[in-house]
């Protein structure tokens, strides 16, 4: 059964549309990640769920209720803030205890709990303190606690890590999965870091104005992006423009920057208008002589940069801009101003609409 | 611009800093002009107390500084002086608690809402700073005879008249205040509550008001404070034998100045003193806590 599910969801704002039309499922238990840049609808899709805003159209279930207009203090969810937006006049511990309260529990047990919960987050021994001696990473864990505490139906977390600076949130992202799956807790996690979005979720959402651009796990968003927007927003990448000149049985032959090329057949191979083939830096070489069953294109280095395991290579093929290839630093041969030939292997290619 | 040596700074185009000693010109007149102006601020207190503490005779005039001390005078306060200042004091209390009751939902409304008009609605919360208390004083008198003309029940002369009188200029001081804090309150803190099950009321009673606490208590001192020091307005609504305080110093200035004046007016001060402090140690304990909380 999923956990949360949106369907055929709309929303507007006055004339600007902010979600096209969703339809979403979170299973029981699931890390999901919506990702996108700022205005894609994912805060807005956080804050319907959250029952913050309500829907033009369409329903929301959370479990096997409709919940498209219930207040979201009858929702039983968590919600983390990008600020964190603890009680500043309360103490750690009447934080974390405000849902237990609002429920009615006893105050023995909310002290137990938020003893658990403290621990949970590894920061014991805070209670008595107020959220301004509290640093930004702390505060963020309290806030978790306090989103938690009362066992939601699932937790919304709103770019939670964004205060914080890249070290921090960087173990904090390890923190807070550890959490998410100690407590096997449904979770809705919004943000535009798609390092985030990765290393954290079991699933990802990419969206873009307003709509799913892709659903997938980490890994089959970075090797099988269905669209541009999303080959570009995950990761790194090259595009070089192609036209699909013909099919040898195997693959499909295409011509970019003068060099005829084997690609990988799908729908866009398929396609007699312009397209793009999308390759990573990192499964890019720099071919010396001959690369057999490689596809390969002339160039020009144009740049080299050290970036201490990696060094990119920007090569120049006669396309928009250069070719950058990250190899390890041992294995770039050749100085700015060489003619090298840029080589890959037909499957790591992939052809995108333009 | 090239970056000097040591040696260069003190060749001649940089030699505004020559080794050894410098006049501080720029703390000297720093702290001369702050001087100042506390000199300007006090003075006019510091002659009340100095002089409430000259014996002298009855007929002496404001003696400062004090030749001949004594808490004679202290002793001399009339009764009406602490008739007046009970009324006073209570009326004082009144208005600014009632002032922060309207207040406070008016200035909720006023930044929160999207009603039309709502510029307008501002205005006319702040309208009564921008007329004259003389105006208002006359105003309000007018309308209770044209009230009681109406239905009898005069209330100029009552308590409920004054009241109503102090409350009107007491209001847009709470509004204000609470309305500023209110500009800068983070809406997520809302938010959160009610993710964590808190309705409207609870929100409010449990999140907003005392986070909003310190504009309260500012606005409802000023409050207090404006309808504490009030002449124009209630020399008009108040009546013979039940007057204010400061319109009873008013008329005993008028009629037979005696040094008992500069006593209980020092009392008045020293209040006001204890007031402000125990103001500053709420509300300044309550910015401490605000502080860092939601940023």
């Amino acid at each position: 059964m999923s956990r949360v599910k949106l369907e055929r969801v709309v929303k507007h704002y006055g004339n600007v549309v902010a979600l096209r039309e969703l339809d979403l499922e979170i299973q029981e238990g699931e890390f999901l990640t919506l990702l996108g840049p700022s205005g894609c609808g994912k805060t807005t899709t956080l804050r319907l769920v959250a029952g913050f805003i309500e829907p033009t159209q369409g329903t929301i279930y959370l479990g096997n209720d409709d919940v498209t207009y219930v207040p979201p203090q009858k929702r039983e969810i968590g919600m983390v803030f990008q600020d964190y937006a603890l009680f500043p006049h309360m103490t750690i511990e009447d934080n974390i205890g405000f849902g237990l309260k609002e429920r009615r529990v006893g105050r023995e047990e909310i002290r137990h709990r938020v003893g658990e919960l403290l621990d949970l987050i590894h920061l014991p021994g805070v209670q008595d303190r107020y959220p301004a001696e509290l640093s930004g990473g702390q505060a963020q864990r309290v806030a978790v606690a306090r989103a938690v505490a009362y066992a939601p139906r699932v937790l919304l977390m709103d770019e939670p890590l964004g205060a914080l600076d890249l070290k921090l949130r960087e173990a904090m992202q390890i923190e807070l999965r550890r959490i998410q799956q100690e407590l096997k807790i449904t979770t809705v996690y919004v943000t535009h870091d798609q390092g985030e979005a990765m290393n954290m979720s079991d699933r990802i959402v990419v969206m873009n104005l307003g709509l799913i651009e892709q659903t997938g796990s980490a890994e089959d968003i970075y090797n099988n992006p269905r669209t541009k927007f999303v080959a570009d927003f995950i990761g790194s990448i090259n595009f070089l423009p192609a036209k699909i000149v013909g099919d040898d049985g195997e693959w499909s032959v295409a011509e970019t920057v003068g060099a005829k090329v084997k690609v990988p057949k799908s729908g866009a191979s398929s396609s007699s208008g312009e397209v793009a083939i999308a390759l990573r830096p990192e499964r890019l070489e720099l071919v010396v002589n001959g690369g057999d069953g490689m596809n390969v294109v002339p160039g020009t280095i144009s740049n080299k940069i050290f970036n201490g395991n990696l060094m990119r290579v920007f090569v120049d093929v006669g396309a928009r801009e250069p070719v950058v290839i990250e190899l390890p630093p041992a294995d770039v041969h050749g100085e700015t101003g060489d003619s090298v030939s840029v080589g890959w292997a037909p499957q790591n290619g992939q052809v995108l609409m333009e | 611009m090239t970056i000097s040596t040591p040696a260069a700074t003190s060749a001649p185009n940089g030699a505004r800093r020559r080794p050894g000693f410098h006049f501080p010109t720029g703390k000297v007149s720093f702290y001369g002009f702050c001087s100042l102006s506390y000199i300007f601020l006090l003075s006019p207190l510091v002659v009340v107390v100095g002089a409430s503490l000259h014996r002298g005779t009855r007929y002496t005039v404001v003696k400062f500084p004090p030749e001949d001390l004594s808490l004679y005078w202290y002793t001399q306060i009339p009764d009406a002086h602490w008739e007046a200042l009970t009324l006073s004091f209570g009326l004082a209390f009144m208005a600014s608690m009632l002032a922060c009751v309207v207040g406070i939902p008016a200035a909720l409304g006023l930044v929160r809402s999207n009603i039309p008009l709502k510029g307008l609605f501002s205005s006319i919360f702040r309208a009564p700073l921008q007329i004259p208390s003389i105006v208002t004083g006359v105003a309000f008198l007018q309308m209770y005879y044209l009230f009681g003309d109406l239905t009898g029940l005069y209330v100029n002369g009552t308590f409920a008249g004054l009241l109503l009188g102090h409350l009107f200029v007491g209001i847009p001081y709470v509004v204000g205040t609470v309305g500023a804090v209110l500009q800068r309150f983070d809406t997520r803190l809302e938010e959160a509550a009610q993710s964590l099950g808190a309705g409207r009321i609870t929100t409010f009673r449990r999140v907003t008001l005392p986070v909003i606490m310190p504009g309260v208590y500012a606005g409802g001192l000023y409050a207090f404070m404006v309808s504490f020091g009030d002449v124009p307005i209630s020399i008009f609504l108040s009546a013979p034998g039940f007057v204010t305080f400061p319109v009873e110093l008013f008329y005993g200035m008028e009629n037979d100045f005696n040094p008992s004046v500069l006593a209980s007016s020092t009392l008045v001060i020293l209040f006001s003193l204890g007031l402000l402090l125990l103001m500053q140690r709420i509300v300044g304990l309550e910015n401490l806590l605000r502080s860092g909380g939601g940023s």
